[in-house]
């Protein structure tokens, strides 16, 4: 009786926690597998090609990667009760402030652009025009956040997550050898040797694993999800899930394209998924609708970082909470936002390749300030009292601080200049 | 459309006020963290102006 009672127990501890843990979930799980945009699903979908499974191994290192950055926005966010945005332009005056907020709000529109790209690349495959992907996303884009509630969008925004796992049965369609994929895999090796190309595939992978809008996205969506210090652990397990879907996300892709397309150079994942069209019809839709969730979700949180962070400063009611009549110009920069970036796509002879460039060039301007920044303020005792970083808090998020910073510059570099690596 | 304008530049002087100082403590490690990252995006500006030359050229 005492066996079955300490089991009863022992369950209902479980099921409070799952239930504590479902009302927390959100911000960490939404902004990681929305990291996997159109870009990143790109950037995997061309590793996989190029390299077969053999940098699988590095995927996995990032997840440790992502979690040390996006967990401390989660601290100072249900800490001070500020986003990104505003804890810099506090924290470090008025030039550091719009430093960073004008390069977050060229990176987001740029970024933006490139999600709308992705996402009518995905549906020109079904045969559906851009012009038709293009109003039909802004309309839906529109109907998610004018609910007027934050726990609404957010819960639609995770069901577009759960969307981004269709890449996981696609994998298991192409039947790969999961010997190989051990053995390639799981051994860390430098597939031909450390050389230019292999060096910027490695940048390409981190790049899109840590972007600048995340840290803004996730802060400010701690404060208006309206989470507490206390609930930080919660909020710290969310972000580990997510940073852990991403990567299995990101394997997944790289086991599709590695058994199927390897050896054939990708430039886009549409180019993948119509060449996987020809081989595996199902496996080539699903990378299909996953590249148009992966632009859709970027989109989504994207735009809602520059709108929250320009709330923040200019002091604008900036919430999800809040409906249109409420928070007019909130929405206002969101779609305008929004509607811009989606119009350059439409733009004959638009240089999009130009911009694809560009985005990377620009990010690696703000995502080592803002990095800085980040970690300056957590070691901010006034403001941080006892979610203060540790001594080994800042011994590794320093280093992966570095990294990130001396790669992503390497990134940005060998995009300037190609030849650079060679 | 100039009220609107106006507006703004008054609001964008708010918050140069409002943030005129730094709320951080300045130790010395953020003095130099602060001054490290200048250097850096002058780098990066730098590279970037000698880009667009080249590429004029």
């Amino acid at each position: 009786m005492n066996f079955y009672s300490k089991l009863y127990y022992r369950l209902r501890k479980l099921v409070k926690a799952v239930q504590l843990y479902l009302v927390i979930a959100g911000p960490g799980l939404v902004v990681m597998i929305a990291d996997n945009d159109a870009g990143g699903i790109t950037t995997y979908a061309a590793t996989g090609a190029k390299y077969g499974y053999n940098l699988i191994w590095f995927l996995l290192i990032l997840i440790p990667v992502a979690y040390y950055v996006q967990e401390m926005t989660v601290r100072l966010g249900a800490v001070t009760k500020r986003g990104h945005a505003e804890a810099i332009f506090d924290g470090f005056g008025a030039f550091w402030g719009w430093f960073s907020l004008v390069d977050l709000m060229i990176v987001d529109w740029l970024t933006l652009v490139t999600e709308f790209v992705g996402m009518t690349a995905a549906l020109n495959i079904f045969g559906i025009p851009p012009w038709l992907t293009v109003t039909g996303v802004i309309a839906l884009m529109g109907i998610i956040v004018m609910n007027g509630r934050y726990w609404t969008w957010e819960k639609i925004a995770m069901a577009f997550c759960a969307l981004n796992l269709i890449y996981i049965p696609g994998a298991f369609m192409v039947h790969p050898q999961v010997s190989d994929i051990l053995k390639d895999g799981l051994v860390p090796n430098l597939p031909g040797g450390f050389n230019g190309d292999l060096f910027f595939f490695l940048m390409a992978n981190i790049g899109t694993t840590i972007a600048p809008w995340m840290l803004f996205f996730q802060q400010s969506s701690v404060v208006d999800k309206g989470l507490q210090e206390k609930d930080i652990p919660w909020g710290k397990f969310d972000t580990l899930l997510g940073a852990t879907l991403t990567v299995v996300v990101a394997i997944f892709i790289v086991v599709v394209t590695g058994t199927v397309l390897k050896g054939v150079d990708i430039d886009s994942a549409s180019q993948a998924a119509e060449r996987l069209l020809h081989t595996n019809h199902w496996v080539g839709t699903f990378m299909a609708i996953g590249l148009f969730d992966a632009g859709l979700l970027g989109a989504i949180c994207i735009s809602l970082a520059s709108s929250w962070a320009f709330g923040e400063i200019f002091g604008w009611a900036h919430s999800l909470n809040q409906n249109i009549k409420q928070a007019p110009w909130f929405y206002a920069s969101y779609f305008l936002t929004l509607i811009t970036a989606a119009l350059v796509v439409l733009i004959p002879g638009a240089p999009l390749v130009l911009i694809t460039l560009f985005v990377q060039v620009v990010a690696v301007t703000l995502l080592p300030a803002a990095l800085v920044f980040l970690i300056l303020l957590l070691n901010d005792k006034k403001h941080m009292g006892d979610y203060c970083n540790t001594v080994s808090d800042n011994v590794i998020g320093g280093f992966i601080v570095l990294a990130i910073v001396v790669l992503s510059t390497l990134y940005g570099i060998s995009v300037m200049f190609p030849d650079f690596f060679k | 459309m100039l009220n609107t304008v106006k507006q703004l530049r008054q609001k964008v002087r708010e918050i140069n006020e409002r943030y005129s100082k730094p709320h951080i403590e300045m130790s010395g490690a953020v003095r130099l963290s602060l001054l490290a990252l200048r250097v850096y995006l002058l780098f990066l500006v730098g590279l970037m102006i000698y880009k667009f030359i080249t590429l004029v050229n």
